[in-house]
């Protein structure tokens, strides 16, 4: 629950009500049922005999399902009611809500139970940027179903909302008169169905007639199997257990097919503004989760291969060889009214991938997946120094070609003022942010080991590895700011100047490998001091800046999954207990939103707020800040893959005594991984 | 004087090989309709080796593409995305939906004139 607001998800469907389970969606507010992008329930209000109900509790029972407990009529009125209300709500391509009433009084009940309904079948988009529609809605009663329709040209898209017993139904909603005797109950199944129809009848996802009663797909089952498959984690910190369960389960509710019903499943990024694919967070949260649930890197690694770019196309940003930014299924993309058929302006995802591909062999140790990919992963590799270098000087800069709905900043910061000099100027284009120079480094890096071990080339891994020490040595001329001991944010392509804010950025170049070990030390400082580091975590941007804003979206906020991978550069530097204050503060945080890290909070200071303020619109659950707890247990446990066996060095914050994440999956088959020097297993180094 | 997209299939078929779609398996069968006339084509792409048959409409395939002869006429120009078509209802597939991605590889990007070119492009090699 967030805001008295109760969700219910299944990947890309989920539906937004109020604590009743009502929605009433304005144009700009995103409440409702949602399947691939678009809303296909806008309307959705419960009564009985012309009374709203009131909530008398809500049981969000799985991600997937939800209990609401209610009575008729207002909280003034139900002093002693004789009658409550279960509803009970399931996702699942669509919705199925079991509505039962429950008589408790000695006499006989005669009610007339309504539900409203409407659809006004807006694009996500629509929503965002308060847009009307342009094509028109039609409403049809047909063979004992509610259909609502839109139209635009050949696009059309329905809901049908059936009953598994017969009712009355008007363009509006459905009524049932109901006869319950004393002590006895009433219940009817309503199922809602999203249907996207296209040429020739053929439809998507939804193939069959919506038909309430028949059976739905096993949901709890594959819940199950999904937990029993991720490690067991043990702590004498007891809060640890629920956010790690929380992560867990949040990952399931977060996976879905990008392509349309097919049995694979990758994380989509975040609700309720992003449920779809994103290169960057698909990878990220894959690098956060490797340890824990591996299919979901090689579900990425393949969806994300299969989408790579391979035509020049300004209206895309696509290149030959670049990763995918955002795939679309709504109106606006089918109208290229946003160019997400999928849209490519992203100047990370395409190192990331060979990052992905190269840390996803060290742990499971498919080699197979590695020679399948190499095509994809040496185009990767090409579009470095073939198409992402832009202002010609050797370094990954980005400039959008879609001058009127492509993204003017192209990496993880990606609102408008995220990239600034110090004293708050913007810089021109290209932009050539620091982290993705680590990127580029990291890639060509693990892209060596992989031409070397797997694609038989060695002379090619030679090369890499020479491109990337020279691009380590330039990088660490060109960005240090010799007065200010840290590395600026960007080089500015049309002055060719030093960005030279203080930001999270240089947290990633740790993660990277590209820092200097003679200047780790003062990137390091700079992250723990109280300009950056607010207690809860490492702030976006650091508080002496002149765009500081600690409720500004990338200029102040702290982002879990950024620290995560900040902790992750500081273990790799030798920086342990670092890496685990970052740990500690972040998971503390975690507590005070019942285990589930949001996209964001504010950067106040933490001995000022006392409590982690959660950023206004930020998404939960999203998918990396849900990975931020595995990929710090991992760094809190430095975990590593070392050849066949998983490596073990702990680091623990100070209020954890002990750890252990228990059947690690991975080249080794299944591993354990403890502070504590007994595990069987374990190659531990500590 | 062939169509546009009778010379994309012919392309195809003298090429034999395409690198793009290396590594990937499947038959997409396609209907192109053209007012009572349906054109059918079906490509069979083998790690890379492709094939082409015309006048299969009965064929087995993994995935049938059913669409206007003028909008694939486009398509195979360069002119119109596939995906965006197929969300407006102007594609049908049946069968594996994921081949659509393979088919985007098959086809032309926008024509040279509409693209800027890329600072730095085809500089260097891989």
């Amino acid at each position: 629950m967030n805001g008295g607001q109760v969700t219910s998800l299944d990947g890309n469907t989920f539906v937004v009500s109020d604590s009743r389970g009502d929605f009433e969606a304005s144009p700009v507010d995103p409440t409702g049922l949602f399947y691939y992008d678009t809303r296909f329930l806008s309307r959705w209000v419960l009564s009985i005999d012309g009374q709203r109900l009131t909530p008398l509790s809500v049981d969000d029972v799985e991600y997937f399902e939800t209990r609401f407990f209610l009575v008729p009529g207002t909280a003034a009125l139900y002093v002693d009611a004789q009658l409550s209300v279960i509803r009970h709500r399931r996702v699942c391509d669509g919705f199925r809500e079991d509505l039962t009433i429950l008589n408790h009084d000695n006499k006989p009940a005669d009610l007339r139970v309504r539900v409203e309904a409407g659809c006004d079948f807006a694009d996500i988009f629509d929503i965002k940027n308060g847009q009307a529609k342009k094509g028109t809605s039609a409403t049809r009663i047909e063979d004992g179903r509610l259909v609502f329709g839109y139209r635009r040209e050949s696009f059309r898209r329905e809901t049908a909302i059936a009953t598994a017993a017969p009712a009355q139904f008007d363009e509006h909603g459905v009524t049932f008169a109901v006869h319950i005797d004393p002590d006895q109950e009433w219940s009817i199944q309503l199922e809602v169905t999203p249907r996207i129809i296209v040429r020739g009848g053929y439809r998507w996802a939804s193939a069959s007639m919506p038909q309430a009663g028949k059976p739905v797909r096993d949901m709890a089952g594959d819940l199950q199997a999904w937990r029993s498959a991720a490690p067991r984690l043990e702590s004498d910190w007891d809060p640890l257990k629920e956010i790690y369960q929380r992560s867990i389960i949040d990952l399931a509710a977060l996976r879905y097919s990008p392509s349309f019903g097919q049995p694979y499943h990758m994380p989509a990024a975040g609700l309720p503004w992003f449920m779809t694919l994103f290169g960057r967070d698909s990878i990220l949260t894959s690098l956060q989760t490797l340890p824990f649930t591996p299919e979901l890197a090689a579900t990425t690694l393949q969806v994300l291969a299969r989408w790579q770019g391979n035509h020049t196309d300004d209206f895309r940003d696509e290149d030959p060889g670049r990763i995918l930014h955002e795939l679309r299924y709504g109106e606006t993309a089918a109208f290229l009214e946003q160019p997400h058929t999928p849209y490519y302006g992203t100047a990370d995802a395409t190192p990331l991938f060979v990052v992905l591909l190269d840390e996803y062999e060290r742990w499971t140790g498919d080699a197979d997946r590695v020679r399948h990919f190499e095509r994809h992963a040496r185009a990767a590799l090409r579009w470095i120094d073939d198409y992402a270098d832009l202002s010609g000087n050797g370094y990954i800069s980005y400039k959008r070609r879609n001058e009127q709905t492509g993204l003017e900043n192209q990496c993880w910061k990606d609102s408008w003022d995220s990239i600034s000099y110090r004293d708050g100027r913007l810089p021109g284009f290209p932009r050539a942010t620091c982290e993705l120079q680590g990127y580029a480094y990291d890639a060509k890096m693990r892209g060596a080991r992989l031409a070397r071990e797997f694609w038989n080339d060695p002379e090619y891994g030679d090369r890499l590895e020479r491109e990337a020490e020279d691009l380590k040595a330039r990088f660490n001329r060109d960005y240090w700011i010799e007065d200010r001991q840290y590395y600026a944010l960007a080089l500015d392509g049309h002055s060719g100047s030093q960005v030279d804010a203080l930001s999270s950025n240089i947290g990633h170049l740790l993660w990277s490998g590209i820092v200097e070990e003679s200047k780790a030390n003062a990137v390091v400082e700079h992250l723990m001091s109280p300009a950056m580091y607010s207690g809860w975590g490492v702030r976006t941007l650091a508080s002496s800046e002149d765009r500081y804003n600690p409720v500004g979206y990338h200029v102040g906020t702290v982002w879990p999954f950024d620290n995560s991978f900040i902790a992750w550069g500081l273990r790799r530097y030798g920086y342990g207990q670092e890496a685990a204050r970052i740990a500690s503060g972040i998971l503390d945080a975690a507590t005070f939103f019942n285990g589930r890290l949001p996209e964001a909070f504010a950067g106040y200071p933490r001995d000022r707020t006392k409590y982690p303020v959660q950023y206004p619109t930020a998404c939960s659950p999203q998918a990396w800040s849900t990975g931020a707890p595995l990929l710090l247990l991992r760094t809190m446990l430095g975990m590593e893959p070392s050849g066949d066996n998983l490596a073990v060095n702990p680091s623990l914050p100070g209020h954890i005594d002990h750890l252990g994440v228990l059947g690690v999956p991975g080249r080794w088959g299944r591993a354990d991984a403890s502070d504590r020097v007994d595990v069987e297993d374990a190659d531990v180094t500590c | 004087m062939a169509s546009p997209t009778e010379d994309f299939f012919d392309t195809l078929a003298r090429r034999g090989h395409a690198t793009e779609v290396e590594h990937e398996h499947g038959r997409l069968r396609f209907e192109l309709v053209d007012g009572p006339c349906t054109d059918h084509w079906l490509l069979n792409i083998d790690d890379g080796d492709i094939t082409v048959s015309r006048d299969v409409p009965d064929a087995d395939a993994d995935a049938v593409f059913s669409v206007d002869r003028g909008l694939f006429d486009l398509a195979v120009a360069g002119q119109g995305n596939v995906v965006a078509a197929y969300l407006r209802g102007e594609v049908g597939v049946k069968g594996n939906l994921d081949l659509i991605a393979t088919l985007v590889r098959l086809l032309p990007g926008p024509p040279p004139s509409s693209v800027t070119q890329v600072a730095g492009e085809g500089s260097r090699s891989g």
